[in-house]
């Protein structure tokens, strides 16, 4: 359920289609009131229901996030068990073009944050597929970050992919691309870029591996930790604020665990302190861009020569 | 209602004793809404309501001393200690929780009205006419949340009835400085629902309009809107200072008191004498006391009970029987590319480098078209029959199916016993349902000649 799920086939056209296969009682347009139907969905999976709601973005989750919290999150805690609730909660996440500043938010820290929650940011449709089938199976609430850029961008598949029990498991990051000279975390869109950053630098002679974070929550801290004590050094990449942001928290898990093998200081890529501008040129500026990436990757590189 | 006065009394002396601690938000004065209201219910219909929540646990029939051991944060039954005075749940009572933010437990309950609907016309279970019951207060209806599921409930017909507990005062602010108009029952018809105003402190009186508004309900008219005036004897929570609101106010509600009010109606038209009465008091007494004793004795948590309970799955996706994660499992991947059949070349984006490569936002869709299970005897209203293809109508007719199992090419083509991997999940072994479904995929893939 959501606003424009049904009859409009979806605000970016994601849901087209399901109206007419399952009928106005399993795909609901709901009014704007994304605190009533966010609560109703978590109602709903109270009772053993496994709704799908769908924000327009995130950043109207912002009107709801007291349910995805409150009563979603923190509900099997609080009744030690008794309760689960099996909401999936997606939506558009994180910074599109030109949008603004209210509806260009990344909220990958904010959510992955609180206990209770499981967080997911896809990157392929691979990604998409697996890890959305898993969240709706999963009997916990899942907060699926999407993006709204990569809606329409194609990904090859494995065969493996297309079987219609595929799933991912939640929890493990994935190593897109393997390398034995430095670690570059990211995930949602800004995969891409790293991919591209590490094409730049190995033709520099630098091998990069590439993390695809998958799972913001729970974060797949032994995968990361792995990695580092490979490569002894790190760089962090998301889109949005940098203050307490995913970034923040991968460099405390590694100064934590793998401190004796990091020749570098952790490099940390991230958006600017700033709410998006709107004016394209500065909208670019303020959020990473792959030379940023190639470049702390070659500072991380070259602080210990 | 003897119970819900004695357990609260109970309550704020143990609270000054240092036996509980935190927020404590006392019923006293309020009786006859719960008990009027929640008498009525079956064991099946849920409750939800707000911080101020002991007596609804009470009514709805959690026992006294798990509802004590849970104030004295002890580990023994409610929530084990975990929730508090202000989220009780009961999964057994279909209690749905005490909620502390005002406004948070209507949507929630909307929701549960909403399931009880959806089970009796999505998923045929003609016997599920479940209601559910929404308290809140007067503060709480100036709230945005509740004026969404107002109009939710209305245009969805759900089986819900708010009950609305205009005791006056939202902590020290007067509801009648706070809302443009105060009376709250006329934001019923605003929405296309029945608003009724009634005398919250004469329980008589409440069980009337509850049986009303619950028979509304469950005979699928739609939601009621109903505004109880009734008053708190005590303060707003135990923590708290002494408010302003004027003494000639307290002791006019004071004389209206339900529960002297019950007795002198009982006494009166003789259905109960004084030593009935007396003897009910003394049995009350006993039960709360013995509530406390429980709960003293009871334990508190032991130190990993912590971390227990965060999830409901811990390990992300879901251990299979053998103790591995379910997606190691090899035979999980068993399969061909059924969904291309499904339709995962629907969907946005196309203008793919390779025609075929799957975009991201068809990689968000195809899982729900999947996972989203066509339920087979769904009968559409008439005028959505268009939706249905001829496939769907087909098996309309034969069987109704809750599950519906994906199967691997080899295993239709092979004798041997079914064992899809969703059985695997659901650890569903409806051998009957999935011989039917078999049957039913066999019969398709033939005729499309994928089969011989």
């Amino acid at each position: 359920m959501g606003e424009e799920v049904g009859e409009y086939q979806g605000a970016y056209k994601i849901t087209k289609g399901l109206l007419e296969k399952y009928g106005p009682e399993r795909v609901l347009d709901t009014p704007i009131t994304e605190a009533g139907f966010a609560g109703i969905g978590v109602g709903a999976a109270y009772w053993g229901l496994r709704p799908v709601v769908e924000f327009m973005t995130f950043n109207f989750s912002m009107q709801a996030i007291d349910h995805i919290i409150n009563s979603a999150a923190k509900s099997s805690y609080m009744s030690a068990g008794q309760i689960s609730v099996p909401v999936v909660f997606r939506g558009a996440n994180g910074a599109a073009a030109g949008v603004g500043a209210q509806h260009s938010q990344c909220y990958a820290a904010w959510y992955g944050s609180c206990p209770g929650l499981k967080v997911l940011t896809p990157y392929s449709s691979e990604d998409a597929r697996g890890l959305l089938k898993a969240a709706i199976r999963d009997p916990d609430p899942v907060v699926f970050l999407e993006n709204e850029l990569l809606y329409g961008e194609s990904f090859p598949v494995s065969a493996e992919a297309l079987d219609s029990s595929f799933c991912l498991p939640i929890g493990k990051a994935k190593i897109e691309r393997e390398g034995k000279d430095v670690t570059i975390t990211a995930f949602s869109k800004l995969v891409g870029h790293a991919l591209k950053a590490a094409d730049i630098l190995a033709k520099e002679g630098i091998s990069a591996e590439v993390i695809n974070l998958r799972s913001i929550r729970p974060l797949d801290r032994a995968t990361i930790n792995a990695s580092v004590r490979k490569t002894s050094r790190l760089v962090t990449v998301e889109e949005v604020f940098p203050q307490h942001g995913v970034g923040a928290e991968i460099c405390a898990s590694v100064v934590e665990e793998s401190f004796d093998y990091l020749d570098a200081p952790v490099e940390r890529i991230a958006g600017a302190d700033v709410p998006m501008p709107y004016a394209a040129n500065l909208e670019r500026m303020a959020v990473p861009q792959v030379e940023d990436i190639v470049r702390a990757a070659k500072r991380t590189c070259f602080r210990s020569r | 209602m003897i119970l819900g006065r004695a357990f609260e009394d109970m309550c704020a002396q143990m609270y000054f004793r240092g036996k509980m601690f935190g927020y404590v938000h006392l019923y006293n004065g309020q009786e006859a809404v719960s008990t009027g209201f929640i008498k009525l219910l079956k064991k099946e219909d849920s409750v939800v309501s707000t911080y101020r929540g002991h007596m609804h646990a009470l009514s709805k029939g959690v026992p006294a001393r798990a509802v004590m051991s849970e104030l004295f944060g002890k580990t023994t039954r409610c929530c084990r200690g975990q929730g508090g005075s202000m989220h009780m749940f009961s999964r057994e009572h279909n209690l749905l929780g005490g909620f502390s933010f005002i406004g948070e437990g209507i949507p929630v309950a909307t929701g549960a009205a909403f399931t009880s609907k959806y089970r009796r016309e999505v998923l045929k279970e003609a016997d599920c006419d479940h209601v559910t019951l929404a308290f809140f207060g007067d503060g709480t209806c100036n709230n945005g949340q509740f004026f969404e599921c107002l109009n939710m409930a209305a245009i969805w017909k759900l089986p819900i009835v708010f009950v609305v507990q205009n005791n006056l005062w939202a902590m020290a602010m007067s509801h009648l400085r706070a809302t443009s108009d105060p009376q709250i029952y006329k934001k019923g018809p605003a929405f296309g629902m029945l608003g009724i105003h009634v005398d919250g402190m004469d329980v008589l009186k409440v069980r009337e309009v509850a049986q009303t508004a619950i028979a509304r309900a469950r005979s699928g008219e739609g939601p009621t809107l109903v505004e109880c005036e009734t008053y708190m004897f005590r303060e707003h929570s135990l923590t708290g200072p002494e408010e302003l609101c004027d003494p000639a106010e307290k002791a006019h509600y004071a004389a209206r008191d339900p529960i002297a009010a019950l007795k002198r109606y009982l006494i009166e038209n003789n259905p109960a004498s004084e030593t009935e009465l007396k003897a009910i008091d003394k049995k009350i007494e006993e039960l709360v006391e013995d509530a406390v004793e429980f709960a003293d004795e009871s334990p508190h948590p032991p130190r990993n009970q912590l971390l227990e309970n965060v999830f409901a799955d811990p390990k992300g996706f879901g251990i299979g029987p053998d103790g591995r994660y379910r997606c190691e499992d090899p035979k999980f991947m068993e399969g061909t590319a059924q969904c291309k059949k499904r339709g995962i070349e629907r969907g946005p984006g196309g203008g793919g480098e390779t025609p075929g490569d799957p975009s991201f936002g068809e990689g968000i869709i195809s899982p729900i078209f999947e996972s989203a299970l066509p339920l087979a005897s769904c009968q559409f209203p008439k005028k959505f029959t268009k939706y249905l293809t001829s496939a769907d109508e087909a098996h309309d007719r034969d069987v109704s199916i809750h599950w519906q199992p994906y199967f691997s090419l080899e295993s239709l083509l092979s004798e041997e016993p079914l064992q899809s991997s969703l059985d695997l999940i659901a650890g569903q072994s409806s051998s009957h349902h999935a011989e039917m479904e078999k049957g039913r995929q066999v019969k398709e893939l033939k005729g499309q000649g994928r089969l011989p």
